[in-house]
This record gives C-alpha cells, sequence and structure tokens, in this order.
C-alpha cells in the first residue's frame, strides 16, 4: 500500500511512523485515565511508559532475533560472518509484538520496583491503551504488506502492488486490518472497563486472555508461514498459549482493583496536599 | 545540587543521540544514547533536580530515540524480503 514515505528527503517507514504514533496515543490515553482516577500521578504514569518503551524496544527486536536462529543461521558459514549478518537483521527491521509485550512489562517493572510505585495499579492504568497501540502497529504492517493474510479471493481481499514483503498481485484476506479492529474493540471494551471498574477484576489477566485468543484465532488466517511452526501451530499460537495461561494466573491470582471509589480518590488528593 | 549531574549527562546524551541520527550505523548508538538520556533525566527528577538541564535532557532524549528508532523499525515479516537477500549475501 504505502510502504514507505518521503520526509525532507529521508525515506521513512510507515510502519515504524504508525508504531510510533501508536506508543504517541497510548501515552496521552494513559495519562488521561490517571488523570480521571487520581491515585498514580501523571508523571510516574509518562515515565514509567518510557520505561516501558525502552524494554518494548529491547524485547521486540531480541525475539525477533531469537526466532530468527532457525531461519537465519547459515551452518556452511563461520560464526564471525553469522554474526556481521545478525548485525544487519538488527539494523534493517524486525520486530515481534510478543517481545515488547514482555519487554516492556519488565521495563514497566523495573521503573515501578526502583522507584517504589504500586506496580499492579500502575500497569492496570496502562492495559486499556495497549490494544490501542497494537491496533495503529497493525495498519502499519497493512501499509507495510508484511504480517499479510492467506490467499483469498472475496469480498474486502487486498492485492498488493508494491510491497516489499506480501507477495505483488495475488489477493489476500486483510488480516491485519482485521486485528487492528480487534484491537481497536479491545480498546473500547477495556476502557469502559476501567472506568467503571466493573466487573472487578484483573485487567491486565483479562487482556492478556483475551488478545491471546483473538490472536490464536487469527493466525489460523495468516500467510507468511516463514515464521516457522512446531506440531502444527505458529511460533506465535505457542507463545499465546502461555499467554492464555500467564492471564488465567493474573485471572485467579491477581488482586483485585484498588477501590477507585470516589471516597478513595478524594482521600488521595488529600494526602497529596 | 542532587541530580545535577545526572542531568548534565542527560543533556549531553540527548544532543549527541540527535546528531548520530544522520551518520548511518550511528543511528544505533544514537538510539542507546537517547534511551540513557531518558533514564538519566528521569533519575534526576527523582532525585529532585526540575531545572531546564533536566528537561532538556528529557526531551532531546524522547526525540532523539524516536528519530533514530524509527529509522530500523521494521515489522517481523518485513525480514521475508531480507531472507532472500542473504540468500544471495557474499560475506
Amino acid at each position: 500500500m504505502l510502504p514507505f514515505i518521503d520526509i525532507f528527503g529521508k525515506t521513512v517507514p510507515m510502519y515504524a511512523v504508525m508504531a510510533f504514533a501508536g506508543a504517541a496515543a497510548l501515552c496521552l490515553w494513559s495519562v488521561m485515565l490517571a488523570k480521571k482516577r487520581g491515585v498514580i500521578s501523571c508523571e510516574d504514569i509518562f515515565y514509567m511508559l518510557l520505561y516501558a518503551g525502552i524494554g518494548c524496544l529491547i524485547g521486540a527486536k531480541a525475539l525477533y532475533l531469537i526466532i530468527s536462529v532457525d531461519v537465519y543461521w547459515f551452518t556452511d558459514k563461520s560464526f564471525a560472518d553469522n554474526m556481521r549478518y545478525w548485525l544487519t537483521l538488527l539494523m534493517s527491521g524486525g520486530l515481534v509484538f510478543y517481545g515488547g509485550l514482555i519487554g516492556a512489562f519488565l521495563g514497566a517493572l523495573r521503573y515501578c520496583t526502583h522507584f517504589k510505585i504500586p506496580a499492579y495499579e500502575a500497569i492496570e492504568t496502562v492495559i486499556p491503551g495497549v490494544p490501542l497501540f497494537h491496533a495503529f502497529g497493525r495498519i502499519g504492517c497493512f501499509l507495510a504488506g508484511c504480517c499479510y493474510g492467506m490467499e483469498y479471493d472475496g469480498v474486502f481481499s487486498v492485492t498488493f502492488e508494491n510491497s516489499p514483503a506480501a507477495p505483488n498481485g495475488v489477493p489476500l484476506l486483510p488480516i491485519q486490518l482485521i486485528e487492528a479492529f480487534g484491537n481497536f474493540l479491545l480498546f473500547v471494551i477495556f476502557t469502559l472497563l476501567f472506568l467503571r471498574n466493573f466487573p472487578r477484576l484483573s485487567l491486565s489477566g483479562l487482556y492478556l486472555c483475551c488478545y491471546a485468543v483473538m490472536r490464536f484465532v487469527l493466525e489460523f488466517f495468516r500467510g507468511d508461514i516463514i515464521r516457522g511452526k512446531a506440531l502444527g501451530l505458529s511460533t506465535s499460537q505457542w507463545i499465546s498459549i502461555a499467554v492464555f495461561a500467564a492471564g488465567v494466573i493474573l485471572l485467579a491470582v491477581g488482586k483485585k482493583p484498588y477501590n477507585c471509589t470516589k471516597k478513595a480518590r478524594i482521600n488521595n488528593k488529600n494526602s497529596e496536599k | 545540587m542532587p541530580g545535577k549531574n545526572l542531568a548534565i549527562g542527560s543533556l549531553v546524551c540527548g544532543i549527541l543521540s540527535l546528531v548520530l541520527m544522520f551518520f548511518g550505523y550511528g543511528a544505533l548508538v544514537g538510539l542507546i544514547l537517547g534511551i540513557v538520556a531518558i533514564i538519566l533525566a528521569v533519575n534526576a527528577k527523582k532525585q529532585g533536580y526540575t531545572e531546564g538541564m533536566q528537561k532538556a535532557g528529557l526531551v532531546l532524549g524522547i526525540i532523539g530515540t524516536i528519530l533514530c528508532g524509527i529509522t530500523f523499525v521494521a515489522c517481523a515479516l518485513c525480514v521475508g524480503a531480507l531472507g532472500a537477500a542473504a540468500s544471495s549475501m557474499t560475506y
């Protein structure tokens, strides 16, 4: 569709532009939610998100390099040659959402433990914005043509003309847009759940479960089989199973959301004064 | 004043990250320096230093990280095209 744009004579990948736009939207939304609840300061949420962003970048890249081992490790080349090629991979692209999610979680946790911020409450505040960020990323995927769907010649099928990643001239299922839509839906649902604080569940656990199920199903409709498979399931489906299990554990043992009633907010504001 | 040295370090790293953005593979170093600038600025703030230097370091760090990051962020499957290039790559 539109893999690159020219900004002041410099070619910029649209995927990256959308990813950073999504990150900005996530920051704004989380700060607004934090302000609305008034339990954790907006500044702490913003700084925590910066740490999470750093973790996300490192995690997404690290997982991408790890899963590239079996595909891009040349046994007929020396270790030094392989490492040199990996430096090219490191610089030239590749981010994996699940790696980013884990990295972001660790980054946020690092901030909270280092500066003694209640981690559970802080992460719960950020959770509604995460699907929004992801939706932006998926639209970026669509513009770049990567993460494409299976061959499909029906209503809403998409044919790429000049994509560096997708097979050009073949009608495909726009799976990126379907996932983006699903993420927008999750964003709306989780924002409503957050604002109404009902039902009293761990939002992070619920999000992990919902996203894992959605991703597991959508993976069957993906056409990019280069990412590798094991026992009939893709790498992301195996990770989805693990993420779902983590979500269930969080739902089962996670604390109930903190009391965000009007009385609690007033108490908090009084203690700040 | 506590945190002042951290703020100075943050400002320097922020400026360097912006400069390195224009030097090809230097963007990777710029990205790392941008991240360091953010961490130093946050730590300076937490130590109670909130002067302009800390804010400038934080802003430059964020801008440097975004601009350096944008040059090497792509999606996992864009690497499909790279795979073809790799098979014909000569070392």
